[in-house]
């Protein structure tokens, strides 16, 4: 399977879905059955709760996560406790989440196990410094979430797989063209300005970015509120940084604004962006420069054709338009016969 | 009175308690929860257990050897919870367990470490069996998990999933009773253990807070006191906030030298301006600090402990309750009139009481609050700009401006009114001048009266 050489070439990734039940799990699963079995220590961890038995929503099976002897992972202690497999546990954070601290843990006979992770992006990142320097993991992976309220954003991973199916549209059309939009957003490249953050980009407001990388803050509390910034704050400006979502409303705002004057719009990453793709598309077109301060390089596409509801896509049909689309490789991993 | 209720008075402990460092967060709640000491035998107490660990902190080989405690700590955590839940006879889970195997290793890492230094004011029970059952292979690392070792056939039934799998989880199950069955045993064996656990615990946050104050003895330049009786004697004190934030712009701070008599109120007059609340604030700060067991900031200090201490920094607005700042200060005063006459022994330090009212007014109550302490067994300092008249009363003022320069040292003065400083520092501040000649003439006008 040529995407798993792509994978070990990284030392973080994330799995992500574009929508519930997109197969994220099963990729999930599917990637580290294939991962080499010695010479490579794996860690394992998730975006915000995941990996329930029963789908919280649909009411449809999920599979659980299976982790084989050997793999580092994290999860909250309620479902710590809840694991079926033998475990060590290496460490306790002091941070609790809404079920617990986050036990960190070897599996020393494989077995399933939910997992439920980090709660803000910081965490996540700081997971990934911990396993690799503490418990010497090789590779870490992050279950992630793109369509629930999570938090902690997977652009801190340096690989990101991308899950999309029949679950996110039963057109195949719409299904092609939001993935292909949501891969377009990963594919936002970082910027090149080398921002003097002293430690981590804010969290609040709105910052003008300037040539030698300082940060000052406009006297806006939030892209919410950008409409009132005037042309005079912004010139010179080498960018300005949106710490908070990029909406519809805000970029039509920016493209008055910064366009001219050849400033360009940085966000944290891709997740930030919340406007559809007709103003986003409006946005390029008119000559918008966006950048990212977290990118993540798109590895590879899983596309489950079988929605929750029972219908089901032509797989091959399907991945063909994705990769068409996207140009990037394209697997239906419930055929699982591609080579490993 | 516990710390963590004066942290935010305006005296300046917090910025002490943030200039300390603790190896674990736990240890900064432990000190936050500790209560004031009040009598000389329990300040003594406190004292010695700091000499014993500042001694070895400024000896080069016990420096090393308390970094090393440090480093041991950091991972300690408050499982009081853990202990309490084991005590009752709560069966603990793995994260419990390693939380407990986790204390009993730091502990007798700590032990070990600190053996040969033989302290006195800490005690590491020896928690080797805890180790022993918790660590049965021997590894000596805090991780855990139901060894194999705590039930033969465990180890069996866990060869078989790894080398045949388990689809049914039938073999899982199996295990999951044996490991249910381990816990219940460990449990039962682990509470005998629960009130060492519980001393090592408190003894490591106990180590960790003396390692920190001893940094910061060293750090803020501090002092430890001598226990006095009846008076209060501070040569060169100093407030260490305001000293850090002059020497950020290469200032110096003015040390002070100033005594207190108990029975015998202290008028502090002198100009706006001339340190008058930072004596109090510091005063607040040095006795706290004091009663805590802390050192205080001056070459040398003599001080009674007392009960009570009441500070009032001048502004006691208090929006949450509706007071207005004179009602609360009223309410201050009373207080320390009413606890004053039932014998309790109190540090009372007053800035500008009854400010905020006329000065007809304000200066008979400051002067009859002083009638009514004075020979009581409080410590009293009040600063005012009011000329009060109360008998008996020793008298100090803030030097004053000396060649457009503020000198903050502290005088003697006589009985007579305070000096008027007020417009000349103005003058200083480059205020307006007409203004200024104008209140000049008032004031020749008000004299020729």
């Amino acid at each position: 399977m040529p995407f798993i050489q792509e994978i070990l070439g990284c030392k973080s990734i994330s799995v992500v879905g574009l929508e519930k039940n997109t197969g994220k799990t099963e990729c999930l699963n599917y990637i580290l059955r294939r991962l080499p079995s010695s010479g490579l220590t794996v860690a394992v961890s998730s975006a915000g709760t995941d990996g329930e038995r029963v789908d919280m929503v649909t009411g449809t099976s999920k599979p659980e996560i299976f982790l084989r002897e050997g793999i580092l992972f994290s999860t909250s202690e309620k479902y710590y406790r809840e694991r079926r497999l033998t475990s060590e546990i290496l460490s306790v954070s002091r941070k609790g989440t809404s079920t617990g601290r986050i036990v960190t843990a070897r599996v020393l006979t494989g077995g399933k196990i939910l997992l439920s992770g980090h709660p803000a992006t910081e965490d996540l990142k700081k997971w990934i410094e911990d396993v690799s320097v503490s418990h010497g993991a090789d590779l870490s992976i992050i279950d992630g979430a793109l369509s629930r309220l999570s938090i902690a954003s997977p652009a801190v991973t340096e690989g990101m797989v991308l899950a999309t199916g029949a679950a996110l549209s039963a057109s195949m059309d719409t299904l092609v063209r939001k993935t292909a939009y949501t891969a377009s957003l990963i594919a936002i490249p970082a910027t090149e300005i080398r921002i003097d953050k002293r430690g981590d980009m804010p969290s609040k407001g709105l910052w003008r970015v300037e040539n030698d990388g300082t940060m000052n803050a406009l006297e806006h509390e939030s892209s919410l509120t950008a409409g009132s910034i005037l042309p005079e704050e912004v010139k010179g400006a080498a960018a300005i940084y949106a710490s908070g979502a990029v909406t519809d409303r805000f970029l039509n705002q920016m493209q008055t604004l910064l366009v001219k004057e050849g400033i360009q719009l940085i966000v944290r990453d891709f997740t930030r962006i919340f406007a559809s793709q007709g103003h986003f598309n409006s946005f390029i077109r008119s000559g918008g420069v966006i950048k990212v301060v977290n990118r993540s390089k798109l590895i590879a596409i899983c596309a489950n054709p079988v929605s929750p509801e029972g219908f089901i896509l032509d797989s091959s049909k399907l991945c063909g338009l994705l990769g068409d689309a996207t140009g990037l490789p394209v697997y239906d991993i419930m055929k699982s016969d591609y080579e490993a | 009175m516990k710390l963590k209720t004066i942290l935010d008075l305006p005296c300046g402990m917090r910025f002490i308690f943030s200039e300390m460092e603790f190896a674990s967060s736990f240890s900064g709640q432990v000190l936050l929860d500790s209560v004031m000491n009040t009598t000389p035998a329990a300040i003594e107490g406190s004292y010695n257990e700091l000499r014993e660990f500042l001694s070895l902190y400024q000896t080069s080989g016990g420096s090393a050897t308390l970094e090393k405690c440090r480093a041991a700590l950091l991972d300690l955590r408050d499982i009081r919870n853990t202990l309490t839940a084991l005590e009752s006879g709560k069966v603990p889970d793995d994260v419990e367990l390693f939380e407990i195997k986790n204390l009993a290793l730091i502990s007798e890492k700590v032990r070990e470490i600190l053996a040969p230094v033989n302290l006195k004011s800490v005690n590491f029970p020896d928690l080797a069996d805890v180790v022993s059952l918790l660590d049965p292979e021997g590894h000596g690392i805090p991780s855990f998990y139901i060894y194999d070792s705590f039930d033969s056939k465990l180890s069996e039934l866990r060869k078989k999933i790894r080398n045949s799998g388990d689809e049914s989880g039938a073999i899982l199950a199996e295990c999951l009773i044996i490991e249910a069955r381990v816990r219940e045993m460990l449990g039962n064996r682990l509470k005998g253990s629960v009130f060492g656990l519980r001393e090592a615990l408190m003894s490591l946050a106990k180590a960790d807070i003396l390692i920190s104050k001893s940094i910061l003895t060293k750090k803020l330049n501090l002092t430890i006191p001598e226990i006095a009786t009846g008076i209060n004697k501070y040569s060169s004190v100093f407030n260490p906030e305001i000293s850090a934030i002059l020497s950020r712009e290469n200032k110096t701070f003015q040390k002070v030298n100033i005594e207190l008599d108990l029975n015998k109120p202290t008028i502090l007059t002198g100009a706006n301006m001339g340190g008058k609340s930072v004596v109090l604030k510091t005063l607040a700060l040095s006795q706290f600090l004091f009663q805590f067991g802390f050192g205080v900031p001056a070459a040398s200090a003599e001080i009674t402990p007392v009960e009570e201490i009441h500070y009032s920094p001048g502004d006691l607005q208090d929006m949450t309750r509706g007071l207005s700042s004179f009602a609360a200060e009223m309410k201050m005063a009373d207080r320390l009139i009413k606890n004053s006459a039932h014998g309790h022994k109190i540090l009372a330090l007053l800035d500008e009481p009854a400010r905020t009212t006329n000065p007809q007014e304000g200066t008979a109550l400051v002067t009859s609050l002083l009638n009514i302490l004075n020979g009581r067994p409080v410590f009293v300092l009040v600063a005012t700009h009011y000329n009060v008249k109360a008998k008996g009363c020793a008298r100090i003022r803030v030097k004053g401006l000396e060649e457009g320069k503020m000198n903050y040292e502290l005088i003697e003065a006589g009985e007579s009114a305070p000096p008027r400083e007020a417009v000349n520092i103005a003058l200083s501040l480059g205020i307006d001048r007409e203004w200024l000649d104008e209140a000049i003439r008032v004031m020749d006008e008000q004299n020729k009266e």
